[in-house]
């Protein structure tokens, strides 16, 4: 190849390239350079609708959805992009689910505005069909879930592997994923329902997400637990063998993180994991900074105490 | 921007840094140099970083809130219905009830419930009630008037009571599975944890005889393998009867009888190392 031609094609492409990618240049100089996302999540709540009673006891009046409601919606006032996800065991723990069978948790959860929810082993606890029916009746989030098989089940047109939210001009993926439900719930109660490798399902979510539909950021809703002494599969292990989640909502272990949990992920890239507990005794909030070149700051994070306290 | 990067990975790679460190022609170094710069800066600046550069975490915040009016009134006439059924005292408590392990006040008491009662409806001859760590939904109850809300917060589940005969031999596999748990509420047994393992066990005050026949009361959940498998050939007698009504109705045996709840605080299970 003479020099000339070679610098024609070298330069030709060059220039070429320069000229695509001038209009995005553009583009990103006139949009916004830093996005704010405040993403607010609930584990485990476990049927608390009120607050816990005035028994003298550690939990005294905290918790319960009218507190959560009036905390989430100051939240909504003051912050422009705000999500709001739940990481499974809506259902069982309070009369409530006895009498009612998880009709007034559904409801509440989407008077409150939750953007997506998980499920997780409680949620079977009055049956698959009893779960389809209330989300059917009265859910307005979807139910995300990617690696529960639920082919010939009730649940089969209920949820999805996963969900892109839009808040402005972000573009956030969902992913969810639930655990192994034999030998934790009895099998009459899950029907069908085919248990996935969790990690494989959803890295694959997660790919689709970041590489095909052009996410921000991928969260993936999980009711593994955060972590075992042996070597069962947790938030841990997924965070450390995923690419492309960069954070991880956790429940199942009713844990309280005094801070979120930052491991590294196949790559070396930082992949976050948060826990609050149990029973809507609090509420998590992470405050990211997404900048266009798709680098994201945890700029802050928080855990607020739903509810009085006794000698408020 | 995915095709836009896309594109200069491809004009990356034909443009290849050996042709352009061993040229002869310096003009051409040089062009291929200020491409390769282009190339490299428009690259950098599209090129998506995942990684988190900084956090910082706040501390707990203890919010007084108003309850939203909305939410409270949506809530309000469900709670009418389980206050009717749920606030009435089916007894008094004498001393506060803790979970704990190896063994707590709470889970004894549940334990005690099961025992009692499958002996007065079902078999006389019942001698110990099991239920595991995980299944008490409660950390603590307060003592005074009880209220049957709360035995449906400490179990509810709608658990059933399954009346099993087991030998000793595999009564002590189960003892060793409740052991590895750390412990859990037991009743009728009384054993010592060690390096996992359950040591010492006694049964109703006697020592354990690895060939005699055991009557067991547990959990239709525990029975069919949630946590423990190998109760599943056993033969089992499925009463149908919910472990919560068990308590209930204990409860309510007190009250008859006037008497307020005492459950024994004698260490059942203890931990040695």
């Amino acid at each position: 190849m003479s020099n000339r031609r070679k610098f024609l094609r070298d330069g030709g492409l060059a220039a070429a390239g320069f000229l695509i990618s001038q209009p995005l240049l553009f583009a990103r100089e006139s949009a916004p350079k830093t996005r704010r996302l405040t993403i607010l999540h609930t584990n485990d709540v476990h049927s608390r609708l009120e607050p816990f009673p005035m028994d003298g006891g550690s939990n005294a009046g905290r918790g319960g959805v009218a507190a959560r409601a009036a905390v989430i919606k100051r939240i909504r006032q003051q912050e422009e992009h705000v999500l709001l996800l739940d990481a499974g065991d809506i259902f069982q723990g309070t009369p409530y689910f006895n009498i009612f069978k998880g009709e007034p948790e559904i409801r509440a959860m989407s008077l409150m505005g939750y953007d997506a929810g998980v499920m997780g082993n409680h949620d079977f606890d009055a049956g698959i069909d009893n779960f389809a029916s209330q989300l059917a009746a009265h859910a307005s989030f979807p139910m995300i879930m990617c690696n529960y098989d639920f082919t010939g089940t009730s649940m089969e047109h209920l949820h999805s592997p996963y969900q892109i939210i839009r808040k402005g001009d972000l573009r956030i993926g969902i992913t969810g994923v639930g655990i192994e439900l034999e030998g934790l719930v009895p099998e009459h109660l899950y029907g069908k329902t085919r248990y996935l490798d969790p990690i494989v399902q959803a890295n694959r979510q997660a790919w689709i997400l970041k590489k095909k539909k052009n996410c921000d950021m991928v969260i993936c809703l999980s009711h593994l637990g955060d972590a075992y002494k042996d070597n069962k599969v947790s938030d841990e292990v997924m965070a450390k063998e995923s690419e492309h989640i960069d954070l991880i909502l956790g429940g199942h272990t009713h844990r309280f993180f005094d801070a979120p949990r930052v491991y590294n992920n196949k790559t070396g890239n930082q992949v976050i994991v948060n826990q609050v507990g149990w029973a809507g005794l609090r509420l998590g909030r992470l405050d990211y900074s997404l900048e266009a070149t798709g680098k994201k700051d945890l700029q802050r994070s928080e855990t607020i105490t739903i509810g009085k306290i006794i000698g408020d | 921007m995915g095709a836009a990067a896309g594109f200069f990975l491809i004009f990356f790679g034909v443009t290849s840094p050996s042709r352009i460190f061993y040229a002869q022609n310096m003009k051409q170094t040089l062009r291929n140099a200020l491409a390769l710069i282009l190339v490299a800066a428009i690259w950098v600046s599209c090129h998506p970083r995942y990684r988190q550069q900084s956090m910082q975490y706040g501390g707990y915040n203890i919010s007084k809130v108003v309850p939203d009016s909305m939410v409270s009134g949506f809530l309000e006439p469900y709670a009418r219905k389980v206050g009717e059924t749920m606030n009435d005292v089916i007894a008094e408590l004498g001393e506060p009830l803790q979970k704990k392990l190896p063994d707590g006040t709470l889970g004894n008491f549940l334990a005690d419930s099961y025992l009692a009662m499958a002996r007065v409806k079902f078999d006389s001859s019942a001698q110990m009630a099991f239920l595991n760590n995980g299944g008490i939904r409660l950390n603590s109850i307060q003592a005074g008037p009880l209220r049957r809300g709360t035995i449906y917060e400490v179990m509810p589940f709608d658990n059933l009571m399954v009346i099993l005969k087991i030998k000793g031999d595999r009564l002590l596999d189960y003892l060793h599975h409740v052991a590895s748990e750390g412990g859990g509420g037991i009743a009728g047994v009384q054993m010592t944890i060690r390096d996992k393992k359950a040591t010492g066990v006694l049964i109703g005050g006697e020592p354990l005889d690895l060939a005699a026949i055991y009557t067991m009361v547990n959990s239709d959940y525990t029975v069919n393998g949630g946590g423990y498998s190998g109760f599943k050939a056993l033969p089992a007698r499925q009463t149908g009867y919910l472990l919560r009504d068990a308590t209930i109705d204990y409860c309510l045996r007190f009250k008859a009888a006037g008497t307020s709840i005492k459950t024994s605080s004698e260490k059942r299970i203890k931990n040695v190392q």
